[in-house]
């Protein structure tokens, strides 16, 4: 049976170095598909609003505090 | 069913901010400490407060513990509300307690000289010990988050935090693989080519992971929630977030260009280094666009200002990064201040904008009160910009004019720049700049702290408790029964998978550690694997024990914070370091198979070493490192007048050498069984020598002797090789 290393020395390091670059371009490319149409965006803006209402049902108090000119003192 | 309550535990979130901008002063205090060593080196005090043992304080402070509690902060804010969980309150206070622990053990074994010899994991192993229990304890802590919430979605924030916790235990524990030579001594696994590469697949990756990936979580939590409004696009949250974690992890050999590293591994470095543009730029263009609509409230708000530079700031440093790892342009500016300029435009600008914008818009939640001064909080945004403005202008002329002058030659062919104390005399003033630029930015913290400090003490006399309506946990065996429904019908369905992937975090953390992993492999299998990578040169042999005692004074005194060991293939750097009119050997991978850990340094403060041995007689060297100035005028080198008079701990020599020959170094028998009677003799030999010369006499038991030994032997290997040495 083959041994690693010599798998590893048997390849020239501009293998490694192709096909890396052609798995990296192929996740890339399926990533891109997947999330360029336009019938993902009402899922993503779902998404997108998840810190914006992670303080819902808090209590007023911070709010309060913070809100436009009312956020210093001084 | 109906909702359960939520309790936020904001106590820990106040710690975190607390020690975050303490150790901020503390880290960037000693920074200015070291910038003022430059300009006027009688400000190092020996032997415990010189320029190479204060600037791994510096830089491990202001990362590990500015950014790294920075970061805690950050985390534990935005988790508990992202996932509607709270984190388990005995392991958070001793995540807190046990980081704080760990910075304090860095402040006072760093300057007592204990290192590793490697830069940002100069550490100890006791010390990297507790920090893998520490990081244990808090990857434990946010997963308990993640397996206890009440929201099935994680957010991109919350992938960010994961690629960070997973890939630091990775490139902690594999970068600091030692074998022990005592409590606070350790010999690195791997040897020179081997080891620079671990050190910057380590040392970039800690760019990445420490202060980048975390802190474009931060963003992509604490931008929105300042602008009120969503991240421009999430869909670009996406692809920044994949196209990242997997690329950044090829980009450590950028910082090794024209050195001994195999040139595949190098090449391989800088192509994708420039690919990082592509997910670094997205990253920067969702957040500054994620402000439309608010740029009107930039102008006043100082928390957005705060994020709108930082942000800026990110999308010059990642632009200048990928452009100084292109070869041609890391040819002039390796070694050089232009990497510092580099270095600070990232931390002052990108990290320490958005640790500052984020703590500005905790306080008032974290204090339950309001911000004590605005004006204030404007204020530290300007003069901090400015600060980091003149700093990193000061760096870049530094930077190229020190690129310049040493590849100079005049129109005899002869170098410009012969002697290399020239180039330092020549930048002095741009320490100067560079130490104003700091002093602005440091002023600008402490109006920071002054802001929160007052702001806390009008907090209430008890904080209320933050707590939220939210649906029940998911425990574990309805998750696996959940995620068994979810796999089946994504089976069946078109459902979107992405969206699957963040429903399931295990499943979500194991293909953020696959690629980060399967990156690294592809780098590190033939590195290391490879026999071709690492040429062996039969005239190159292990140190002789005093040799490598003297190695280990020169790592203690962190020498390669200024000067490297590694002549580039270029005809100035043959020049340079040559002999007799002979120009030097360029370094060869074969050089270095002997050491542990490799020290090829990043930085040409003073002039490369590799060839130093036998320049010069052993009484010049005694004069310089008692007072480098009397031999070298100009130099800003600190004095070590106390290894003239501590004496050598012959009793350490042989555990140091066995710890060697357990990685592998062929010593002989002599060397095993009567390592210290063999550095004694040869320390004889040394001060004669010292004694003919017209030195001080006795000096055979004394410090400065081991570390001549080992100046008399750098380079001297490859010069035998001459005569048919190399295999």
């Amino acid at each position: 049976m083959i041994r690693l290393s010599e798998l590893v020395s048997a390849l020239s390091p501009t293998h490694f170095a192709q096909l890396a670059l052609i798995l990296f371009m192929a996740v890339f490319v399926a990533v891109a598909i997947r999330h360029g149409g336009k019938r993902r965006a009402a899922e993503h803006a779902q998404c997108a609003q998840l810190p914006l209402a992670d303080d819902a049902g808090q209590a007023g108090l911070v709010r309060s505090m913070t809100r436009g000119d009312a956020g210093e003192r001084k | 069913m109906s909702n359960e309550t939520v309790r936020y535990d904001d106590a820990i979130v106040r710690r975190f901010v607390t020690a975050t901008i303490v150790w901020g002063a503390v880290g960037m205090l000693v920074g200015l400490w070291c910038a003022l060593q430059l300009a006027l080196p009688d400000l190092n005090f020996g032997p415990y407060f010189t320029f190479g043992r204060l600037r791994p304080l510096h830089t491990n402070a202001v990362i590990f513990a500015f950014a790294g509690n920075g970061i805690f902060a950050a985390v534990y804010y935005s988790s508990q509300r992202l996932l509607k969980a709270r984190p388990i309150d005995w392991l958070s206070k001793f995540h807190f307690w046990g980081w704080q622990t760990i910075i304090l053990a860095a402040a006072i074994t760093l300057p007592l000289g204990f290192t590793q010899g490697k830069e940002y994991a100069e550490l100890e192993w006791p010390i990297d010990v507790a920090i893998t229990i520490v990081w244990v304890g808090f990857a434990t802590n946010f997963f308990a988050m993640v397996r206890n919430r009440r929201e099935k979605h994680l957010y991109v924030a919350l992938w960010f935090y994961i690629a960070s916790i997973v890939t630091i235990a990775i490139l902690h524990i594999f970068n600091n693989l030692v074998i022990p030579a005592g409590l606070f001594k350790s010999y690195s696994l791997y040897a020179g080519v081997q080891d620079a590469f671990m050190q910057w697949w380590y040392g970039h990756n800690a760019v990445a992971f420490v202060l980048t990936t975390p802190f474009l979580g931060l963003m992509y939590y604490f931008l929105p929630k300042a602008a009120e409004r969503p991240v421009f696009s999430y869909r670009l949250s996406i692809l920044h977030f994949w196209s990242l974690v997997f690329i950044y992890i090829w980009a450590g050999p950028h910082h090794l260009h024209y050195t001994a590293l195999p040139q595949w591994a190098s090449t391989l470095g800088m192509i994708f280094s420039v690919m990082l543009w592509m997910p670094s730029w997205g990253g920067m263009i969702n957040g500054l666009l994620t402000l439309r609509g608010a740029w009107n409230r930039v102008a006043e708000d100082p928390v957005l200002k705060f994020f709108v530079v930082g942000i800026t700031f990110y999308g010059m440093s990642t632009f200048e990064g990928p452009m100084l790892s292109v070869k041609s342009v890391n040819a002039l500016s390796h070694y050089t201040d232009w990497n510092i300029a580099h270095v600070h435009g990232g931390a002052l600008g990108w990290v320490g904008f958005m640790v500052f914008g984020m703590v500005y818009w905790l306080a008032p939640r974290l204090y339950q009160t309001k911000l004590y001064s605005k004006k204030l909080a404007t204020t530290h945004f300007w003069v901090a910009t400015i600060g980091i403005v003149i700093y990193v202008i000061a760096m870049w002329a530094s930077g190229i004019t020190q690129g310049l002058m040493w590849r100079a030659f005049d129109e005899t062919g002869r170098l410009q720049y012969p002697d290399f104390v020239e180039s330092v005399t020549r930048i002095v003033p741009m320490y100067w700049m560079r130490a104003l630029g700091g002093s602005l930015y440091i002023t600008g913290l402490l109006i920071g702290a002054y802001n929160l400090f007052k702001t806390w003490q009008s907090r209430p006399a008890k904080y209320a408790e933050i707590e939220v309506e939210a649906p029940p946990m998911v425990r574990a065996k309805k998750i696996a029964e959940r995620d068994k429904r979810v796999l089946e019908r994504a089976a069946e369905s078109p459902q979107h998978w992405h969206r699957t992937w963040e429903g399931l975090p295990a499943f979500f953390t194991i293909m953020t550690a696959a690629a980060v992993i399967v990156a690294s492999l592809f780098e590190i299998l033939p590195t290391f694997l490879i026999g071709g990578n690492v040429p062996t040169i039969s005239t190159v042999k292990p140190y002789t024990p005093l040799e490598l005692y003297g190695r280990d004074i020169y790592l203690r005194e962190g020498c390669y914070n200024c000067h490297s060991q590694m002549v580039r293939p270029f005809l100035d750097e043959t020049v340079r370091y040559g002999q007799n009119g002979e120009p030097a050997e360029y370094s060869r991978a074969g050089e270095f198979v002997y050491d542990h850990p490799f020290q090829w340094g990043s930085k040409r403060t003073g002039p490369d070493l590799a060839r130093e041995g036998a320049r010069r007689d052993e009484l010049w060297h005694l004069r310089h490192f008692e007072n480098p100035r009397s031999t070298s005028p100009g130099s800003v080198m600190p004095n070590y007048p106390h290894l003239l008079t501590d004496t050598i701990p012959w009793d350490v020599i042989q555990d140091r050498v066995d710890a060697m020959a357990m990685l592998g170094v062929p010593y002989d028998a002599t060397a095993l069984n009567h390592a210290a009677s063999e550095a004694q003799h040869q320390a004889e030999h040394y001060a004669k020598e010292l004694a003919t010369e017209g030195g001080p006499p006795n000096m055979q038991n004394k410090e400065v002797i081991a570390l001549i030994a080992y100046m008399q032997r750098l380079g001297v290997d490859i010069r035998l090789s001459k005569q048919g040495g190399t295999k």
